[in-house]
C-alpha cells in the first residue's frame, strides 16, 4: 500500500493540453474518486499514473518516490479497465498467474495466491473458463481478482462498470467497496457517474477540461459545493440553479426570480449587494410545494415508487422537485414552491463560485 | 417456402425457372474453367498419347505415375518443392511479422514502406523476375558488383543449386511478402491496445509481452499466412522458368516446372498431368491440414 | 543427285560433297554438273503453265471451288511483310476464287502454336516450321510430302543441308525459306588492340581456325584487355540466338563445339562417326553419342570460353555489334546490317571453326502444309508462289538474308565476286543439318539446359552422361 502524490501535472498532446496543473495527495488507503464529464481529463491522469502516458510537467509521486520515467511495469500498480482486457487466449487461472509469473514467483506460490484470490471474490468455479465464457459480470471481478492477486501499491479502476447493466453495476458497486473496506488498499477511480463516486469513494475530486474544480468527501461535495458546475454535477437529480436579482426586501434581501416573484430571502450568511445577479442552488430535495411562494407550473411527473419528481416551470425556467411518497399533481398544475432560504446555495453568476 | 414449391401458381413458377436461370452463367463458366480443366486433367493422368499431335490415343492405366515415380527428375522435384515450402515459411514469415511489427508502430516512413511492398506485391511475377535475373547476373549484375567494390568474391546466385534455390526463394519473398505482411497488419490492428497496456502493467518486458500476448492472439493470422505461403510456394514457377529454367542440373526444378516441362518441352502429356495430379493431391493435403489446424483452434479459446 | 536417305546420311555422301566445295573451280564443276539443268529454265521458275507463275508446282490443276487458304508463319518487320502480301494479292488476282487468311505470330510462340494447332485437329494449311523437325513431321504425318507436288529440280535446287535434314524416307517435308549457317565474325579492331593475328580470312569451309587456335586466341586477347583494365570487352560475344546466352539454342549454335570434334568419314562404330551423328541410326539412343569422349573434349572447349571469361556467363545484348567483343558466329544477317547501316568497326569474316572437321549447323524455317488440310493441292500451289524465283528475290531483297535455292545465290552477283557472301556460300553448302529423330525436340530441350549447366561450370562429362540417359528415356516414348 502507498500513498500517490500529483504535483503540478501538466500533459500535452502537441498544442492541445489535457491536464493544466493537477495537484492530489492521495492518502495509503484511501479510495479516491476522479469525476467530472467525459474530456475532463480523469483517464488521461489515471493512465499517466499507471506510466501509460508519458508526463509533460510536473510530478507523480509514489510510495515517496518520483516514477516520472518509470515504465509501466516497474510501478507495480495495478489496473481495472473499463473493457476488462482479459487475455483472451488464457484461462481465468492463466489470468491471475500471469502477473505473478511475470514476477518470477515459483509455481506452488502462484498457486497459493490464485486461490486466495478467487477466494475473495468467489472465482473458484470459473479458473478454468474462457474469458468468452464468461458474462460481463464474471469477467468484471476476474479483472479485480487479475488485480488482487498481485497485491499492487495502488489500484486504478478506469471507468469499470460502465460495461454493465444497471442492476450488476449496483452490485458491482457494493462490491468493490466492500473489497477495499476488507484489503485497506489505495484506490483510484474513475467515473464518469457521479452516483458511483459518492457512493464509493473516500474522497471525490471533481475535473472539468484539464483542471481540478474541487476535491472533497462525497458530503461535503454535496453539502458545500464549491462554485455551481460542482453543485449541478455532484447529486441527482440534479441540484436546481434559479437565476435571480437581489432585492431589498422587508425582512432583509430576497432573491427576485426573472418574473419578479420573490423565491426566498437571501440567507443572513451572504453577503451580497441589492442589485447583483446570483445562481440560487436549490436541491431538488429542499424544493417543496406549498401554500404561498412563487408560483410554477407542473410539467412532468414522474412516480418513481417511495418518491416523486416533479418538474415546473418557474419564469421560465426549469425546476426539479423530489416529492415524498405519491402525489396527486397533472401536467399543467399551478403549484406555489416552498423552500428553507438555510439551504439555498448562493453562486456569483458570473464566476460561478460560492457566496 | 416448401409449399411455395409445390403451388401451382403461375407466377411462382416462372420464379423457379427464373432462379436457375440467373445462376447458370456462373455455373457454365465455372464449369468450363474450373471444373472441365480439372476432370480433363484427372483423365489424361490415365491416358497414352500420340507424341507428335499431342492427341489421346487409349487408356494408360497407372502406367504415367509409374513411370514419373521411376524418374529420379520427379522424386528430385517433389523434395525441392518441400525445400522451397520450407524455406518460403522461413523466410517470409517471419519477415512479414517483422514488417507488419514495424508498420504497425506507425514510425516516420512506414506509409512509404508500406506502399513499396505493396507496389512489389502488385507488380508483375514476370517483370520481377526479370528485374532480379539481372541483378543476379554472374559477374556483371549489381548483386556481384557489390560484392566486388566491396573486395568479397561474386557468388554464383543462379549458378549453384543451393544458391539457385535461395536466390529463386528470396526473390519470391521480396515479391510476396506484402500479402502474409497485410494478413500479420490486420491481426495486430485487431488485438486491442488495453491487452499490451494490461500486460505492461502485469510487469511484463516487451518481449514477453510480444511472446505471451501479441503471438498468442496471432495464431489465426500465423496458421493462415504459413497456408498461403505454402501454398503459394508450392505453385512457384515464374522465377523458375525466368531464373533457372530448372538448373543448374535440375536443382532448382519443382513439381511444377516439371510438369511443364514434361508438356511442354518433352510432349509426354500424360506424364505432365500424372504430376499435376499428383501436386493436387498434396496440396489437397496441405489445405485439409490447414482446415483441421484451425478447427482445433476454435475450439481451443479464441476470442 | 537422287540420293536415297540412307547414303544422304552416309559418309560417302559427305565426302563427295566436301570434294565440291575445295575451291572455286569445283564450285563451278558443281552447278555445272547436272548439265541439261543450266540450260533449262530456271528451277523456280515456270511462266505460263499456270494462271500465274507456280515456279516449281507440278501438282494437279487447281479447284474452281471458292476456297479459304490459311497460313500461319512469323511476324516479319512491314517492310519484309510487304513482298508477301504483294504475292498474296498478285495470286488472289490469278485464282479469285481462293481466299488467303493470314496469321502472324512472333518468332517464339511460333514452335508452340504449330503443335497446338496440330494438337486441336484444326491447323491452318500452311504453317511455317522448321526442317529440324522433318522428321516429327513425317512420323506423326502432320506434313504432306512434297514431292509429288514440287518438280524435282525445284528441290534439288535447295542448298544440301537443307534438302537433306527436310527429307525423310525420300520424302521431302518441308521447303527451306531461307539460308543461315553461321561462320566466325571479329572485330579487327579489338584483335590489333590486343596485338593478336586475326583469323583466316578465306572462302572455303574447312579454312577457318581450330577450336584450340580460337581459344589461344580469345585467352590472348581477353588478358590483354584485362591487364589495361579493360573490363567490358570478352573475347566471344554472348548468344544471341533463342532465350540468349549460354545454351540457348543447341541445333544451330552450340552442338558446333561437339560436333566438330567427330567425323562423319570414320567407322560407323567409331565414337568420332558417333560424336558427328549425334544420335543412333534409328534416332533414338543419345547415349554414346552425344556423351563421347570428343563430346566431352568439344563441351570442355566450350566450357573453357566461360571458366576463362573469354565469354560472358550472363546475357549481354548485342555485344558484338556493341564492339565489346572480339568475335561471333552469325549468318550473312550481321554483314547485311554492317553494309546497310554502316560498321562500328573494322570487321571480317572467317569460316566455322574446326574440331577433326570444319562444322557449320545449318536450320531453317521451313514452311510445310498440313496434312489435314482439304485443299492440299491448292496450298502447295500458293506455297510453291510464294517460292517462285520472282517473289523470292523480292523477299531476299526485302529481309537480305541468303536465298536457301542454290540457282537464287548464284544469279546474285555479289556471291561471285564478294569474299563474305562467298563464304556464306560455301559453309551454306558445307554446313550440316541436325541429327535427325523424332524426338530432336526433347532432345534439344534436354540439351540446352545442360549446355547451359556446363557453361556454368558443372562436371562437363557427367552433365552430358545425365543429359544423354535423359534423352534416351525421353525417345522410349517414339517407339
Amino acid at each position: 500500500m502507498a500513498n500517490v502524490n500529483v504535483r503540478k501535472l501538466v500533459k500535452s498532446f502537441g498544442d492541445a493540453t489535457v491536464l493544466r496543473g493537477i495537484d492530489v495527495d492521495v492518502r495509503d488507503g484511501e479510495f479516491l474518486s476522479l469525476v467530472g464529464p467525459s474530456g475532463c481529463g480523469k483517464s488521461t491522469l489515471l493512465r499517466m499514473i499507471a506510466g501509460l502516458e508519458p508526463i509533460s510537467a510536473g510530478d507523480i509521486v509514489i510510495d515517496g518516490k518520483v516514477v516520472n520515467g518509470l515504465a509501466a511495469k516497474d510501478r507495480d500498480i495495478a489496473m481495472v479497465f473499463q473493457n476488462y482486457a482479459l487475455y483472451p487466449h488464457m484461462t481465468v487461472r492463466e489470468n491471475m498467474s500471469f502477473a505473478l509469473e511475470m514476477r518470477g514467483l515459483s509455481k506452488a506460490e502462484i498457486a497459493a495466491s490464485v486461490a486466495s484470490a478467487a477466494a475473495i471474490l468467489g472465482l473458484e468455479a470459473l479458473l478454468d473458463r474462457y474469458p468468452r465464457q464468461m458474462s460481463g459480470g464474471q469477467q468484471q471481478r476476474v479483472a479485480m481478482g487479475r488485480a488482487i492477486v498481485r497485491d499492487p501499491k495502488v489500484f486504478l479502476f478506469d471507468e469499470p462498470l460502465s460495461n454493465l447493466d444497471a442492476k450488476l453495476r449496483v452490485q458491482m458497486r457494493t462490491e468493490i467497496k466492500d473489497l477495499h473496506a476488507r484489503l485497506g488498499s489505495t484506490i483510484i477511480y474513475v467515473t464518469h457517474d457521479q452516483l458511483e463516486a459518492m457512493t464509493m469513494a473516500d474522497r471525490i475530486v471533481v475535473m472539468r477540461a484539464g483542471v481540478i474544480e474541487q476535491i472533497g468527501t462525497p458530503l461535503d461535495l454535496y453539502d458545500r459545493p464549491g462554485n455551481s458546475f460542482v453543485g449541478s454535477f455532484i447529486g441527482s437529480p440534479a441540484m436546481n440553479l434559479v437565476r435571480c436579482t437581489v432585492a431589498g426586501g422587508d425582512t432583509g434581501p430576497v432573491c427576485v426570480t426573472a418574473g419578479n416573484q420573490i423565491l426566498a430571502r437571501l440567507p443572513v450568511t451572504k453577503q451580497v449587494a441589492a442589485g447583483a445577479t446570483v445562481d440560487v442552488g436549490i436541491r431538488p430535495e429542499d424544493l417543496e410545494v406549498g401554500a404561498s411562494g412563487p408560483h410554477a407550473q407542473v410539467v412532468v411527473v414522474e412516480p418513481t415508487g417511495p418518491e416523486t419528481q416533479v418538474t415546473a416551470s418557474l419564469d421560465g425556467q426549469i425546476v426539479r422537485l423530489v416529492v415524498k411518497g405519491r402525489s396527486s399533481l397533472n401536467r399543467g398544475d399551478k403549484i406555489s414552491l416552498r423552500t428553507d432560504s438555510e439551504k439555498l446555495h448562493i453562486f456569483d453568476a458570473e464566476t460561478g463560485t460560492r457566496i | 417456402m416448401l409449399r411455395g414449391l409445390r403451388t401451382p401458381d403461375p407466377t411462382r413458377r416462372t420464379e423457379n425457372y427464373f432462379g436457375p436461370a440467373m445462376v447458370l452463367p456462373a455455373l457454365l463458366g465455372l464449369g468450363l474453367f474450373q471444373f472441365y480443366p480439372l476432370v480433363s486433367a484427372v483423365l489424361n493422368s490415365f491416358r497414352t498419347f500420340n507424341a507428335f499431335t499431342k492427341r489421346p490415343t487409349g487408356w494408360a492405366g497407372w502406367n504415367n505415375f509409374i513411370e514419373i515415380f521411376a524418374d529420379d527428375v520427379f522424386r528430385n522435384a517433389v523434395l525441392i518443392t518441400l525445400i522451397y515450402i520450407v524455406l518460403m515459411i522461413a523466410i517470409v514469415v517471419p519477415m512479414a511479422l517483422g514488417l507488419a511489427i514495424l508498420i504497425d508502430k506507425r514510425m516516420r516512413g512506414t506509409a512509404l514502406a508500406r506502399a513499396a511492398i505493396l507496389g512489389a506485391l502488385a507488380s508483375s511475377e514476370a517483370v520481377a523476375a526479370l528485374i532480379w535475373n539481372q541483378l543476379y547476373e554472374p559477374g556483371t549484375g549489381l548483386f556481384d558488383a557489390i560484392l566486388k567494390s566491396m573486395g568479397l568474391p561474386e557468388q554464383p546466385f543462379l549458378v549453384s543449386g543451393p544458391h539457385a534455390i535461395v536466390s529463386i526463394v528470396v526473390m519470391t519473398a521480396w515479391k510476396d511478402v506484402g500479402l502474409p505482411m497485410l494478413i500479420f497488419l490486420g491481426g495486430l490492428q485487431a488485438i486491442s491496445p488495453q491487452l499490451i497496456e494490461a500486460a505492461a502493467l502485469d510487469g511484463a518486458s516487451s518481449w514477453r509481452i510480444f511472446r505471451r500476448i501479441t503471438l498468442p492472439l496471432l495464431r489465426p493470422s500465423l496458421i493462415l499466412a504459413i497456408f498461403m505461403v505454402t501454398v503459394a510456394a508450392a505453385r512457384l514457377f515464374t522465377p523458375i522458368i525466368l531464373l533457372t529454367q530448372g538448373g543448374p542440373d535440375g536443382q532448382t526444378t519443382n513439381v511444377p516446372f516439371y510438369s511443364y516441362a514434361q508438356a511442354f518441352e518433352f510432349s509426354s502429356p500424360g506424364t505432365a498431368s500424372a504430376s499435376v495430379m499428383f501436386m493436387m493431391v498434396i496440396l489437397v493435403g496441405i489445405t485439409a491440414l490447414q482446415a483441421f489446424v484451425i478447427r482445433d483452434s476454435n475450439d481451443g479459446g479464441r476470442r | 543427285m537422287n540420293r536415297t536417305p540412307s547414303t544422304a546420311r552416309s559418309g560417302t555422301f559427305i565426302a563427295s560433297r566436301r570434294s565440291v566445295l575445295l575451291g572455286g573451280a569445283s564450285l563451278i564443276a558443281a552447278v555445272a554438273a547436272p548439265g541439261s539443268r543450266v540450260l533449262a529454265a530456271s528451277p523456280g521458275s515456270n511462266p505460263g503453265k499456270y494462271k500465274a507463275d507456280l515456279g516449281g508446282y507440278i501438282g494437279p490443276k487447281l479447284s474452281d471451288a471458292p476456297m479459304t487458304l490459311r497460313v500461319l508463319r512469323q511476324e516479319f518487320s512491314p517492310e519484309i511483310n510487304a513482298p508477301i502480301r504483294a504475292a498474296y494479292t498478285a495470286f488472289k488476282e490469278a485464282y479469285p476464287n481462293i481466299t488467303i487468311e493470314e496469321e502472324r505470330i512472333p518468332y517464339g510462340d511460333l514452335a508452340k502454336k504449330v503443335q497446338l494447332y496440330v494438337a486441336s485437329g484444326s491447323a491452318p494449311d500452311i504453317m511455317m516450321g522448321s526442317t529440324e523437325l522433318a522428321p516429327v513431321y513425317s512420323a506423326g504425318k502432320i506434313a504432306v510430302p512434297l514431292n509429288d507436288y514440287f518438280s524435282q529440280d525445284f528441290i534439288q535446287d535447295i542448298y544440301a543441308p537443307l534438302r537433306e535434314s527436310a527429307t525423310i524416307d525420300g520424302k521431302v517435308m518441308c521447303l527451306a525459306w531461307e539460308s543461315n549457317s553461321s561462320f566466325l565474325y571479329f572485330n579487327r579492331d579489338i584483335f590489333k588492340r590486343a596485338g593478336v593475328a586475326t583469323p583466316p580470312e578465306v572462302i572455303e569451309m574447312e579454312g577457318g581456325w581450330t577450336a584450340d587456335q580460337y581459344i589461344n586466341a580469345l585467352r590472348a586477347i581477353t588478358e590483354k584487355a584485362r591487364k589495361s583494365g579493360d573490363q567490358a570487352t570478352f573475347g566471344l560475344a554472348s548468344s544471341r540466338f533463342g532465350n540468349r546466352g549460354p545454351g540457348s539454342n543447341y541445333s544451330q549454335l552450340e552442338s558446333m563445339w561437339v560436333r566438330m570434334m567427330g567425323d562423319p568419314r570414320a567407322p560407323k562404330d567409331s565414337t568420332a562417326y558417333k560424336t558427328f551423328a549425334g544420335i543412333s541410326e534409328n534416332g533414338q539412343i543419345a547415349t554414346g553419342y552425344l556423351d563421347t569422349p570428343e563430346a566431352i573434349k568439344g563441351m570442355t572447349n566450350y566450357q573453357t570460353l566461360f571458366k576463362e571469361d573469354l565469354s560472358p556467363k550472363g546475357i549481354v545484348a548485342d555485344q558484338y555489334k556493341g564492339g565489346v567483343a572480339a568475335t561471333d558466329f552469325s549468318s550473312m544477317a550481321f554483314a547485311n546490317t554492317f553494309r546497310s547501316q554502316g560498321a562500328p568497326f573494322d570487321w571480317g569474316v572467317s569460316p566455322p571453326l574446326r574440331g577433326a572437321i570444319g562444322f557449320a549447323s545449318n536450320v531453317a524455317d521451313a514452311p510445310f502444309i498440313y496434312s489435314g488440310s482439304p485443299h492440299i493441292p491448292e496450298a502447295a500451289a500458293l506455297l510453291a508462289f510464294l517460292l517462285n524465283d520472282t517473289n523470292r528475290r523480292a523477299f531476299y531483297a526485302a529481309r537480305g538474308s541468303m536465298p536457301s535455292r542454290q540457282s537464287l545465290t548464284n544469279e546474285m552477283p555479289e556471291y561471285k565476286s564478294d569474299p563474305v557472301n562467298m563464304l556464306a556460300a560455301n559453309v551454306a553448302a558445307g554446313a550440316y543439318g541436325p541429327p535427325k529423330s523424332v524426338g530432336w525436340l526433347d532432345y534439344v530441350n534436354a540439351v540446352n539446359p545442360a549446355v547451359k549447366d556446363i557453361a556454368l561450370g558443372v562436371d562437363v562429362a557427367d552433365r552430358l552422361h545425365t543429359a544423354a540417359r535423359q534423352v534416351d528415356r525421353l525417345l522410349v516414348k517414339y517407339r
